[in-house]
């Protein structure tokens, strides 16, 4: 099972979808905004906190626990499920 | 006793205590502040209270840490179980800390008749308070915790966490 998991998300493209429910919850957005060009600047409702709390959740979610330089250097979406596709394949 | 409060807190000029806590305690303590002038209130060498704020410290004791800063406007109430705030702590502006409930297990009497319990509130090291947090009586903030700016804290912060909300919930672990 936990290899299986391990597969299904080493790459950005199968990370993608579970990421873009994640950000949809947290941040209280449409899953149709959720594009991997999607960034703070761009989205309102994207805050420090919010930050922390998609931070918190992608950890959970995928199993795994991002840096401190990592969690801060995140500027997109596309930066985050690639982060999380690396972790999944470093396992 | 009452007659020793009233000379403590009314009669003892702001520039007196502050003369009194830089000499006692090497702490610098804003004329503009009202802090009891209590052997209850022990403070470490360093310590900043801004302008208006408030520390009654006369029913328990109140201790703040070395390099500890209280911002401009904070209210801190010992209640009879008392504050421990650690070294580096940072509270910001506008915060209140208050060490005391009212009784309020009966219907018969007026709650402002049934006394107050008070448990007491610890804030370790290097802890970061927002501006206008509210810490309840029973409240316990672990050492290098954050807790975001209008944040109400009833029950127990982990160390090293980032808390937000009301009540306070741990949203971030740093690292």
């Amino acid at each position: 099972m936990e290899r299986s998991q391990k597969d299904s998300f080493s790459t950005v493209e199968s990370v993608f979808p579970v990421l873009t429910s994640l950000v949809s919850e947290t941040l209280g957005i449409d899953e149709e905004r959720v594009v991997p060009e999607l960034s703070a600047e761009t989205v309102d409702e994207w805050d420090s906190l919010n930050h922390l709390r998609l931070i918190t959740a992608v950890e959970k979610r995928f199993d795994i626990r991002l840096s401190m330089e990592e969690v801060m250097s995140l500027a997109s979406i596309g930066d985050l499920a690639q982060a999380v596709a690396n972790h999944q394949s470093a396992k | 006793m009452r007659l020793g409060k009233l000379v403590r807190r009314f009669l003892a000029p702001a520039f007196l205590r502050t003369v009194i806590y830089a000499v006692r305690y090497h702490a610098y303590v804003s004329p503009k502040a009202e802090v009891d002038l209590s052997p209850n209130l022990h403070l470490g060498r360093g310590v900043s209270i801004s302008s208006f704020a408030k520390i009654k410290a006369l029913d328990g004791p109140v201790t703040i840490g070395a390099n500890s800063a209280i911002g401009p406007g904070c209210f801190l109430s010992s209640g009879t179980a008392g504050i421990k705030i650690g070294e580096d702590a940072m509270i910001a502006a506008s915060v209140v800390i208050v060490a005391n409930n009212h009784v309020y297990d009966r219907i018969d009497l007026p709650i402002r008749l049934q006394g107050h319990r008070s448990i007491g509130i610890v804030i370790e090291d290097d802890v970061w308070i927002g501006a206008n947090c509210t810490v309840l009586d029973g409240a316990w903030v672990g050492s290098g915790a954050i807790v975001t700016a209008g944040s109400v804290v009833s029950k127990k912060i982990p160390p090293r966490t980032i808390a937000t909300g009301n009540p306070a919930k741990v949203i971030f672990r740093r690292r």
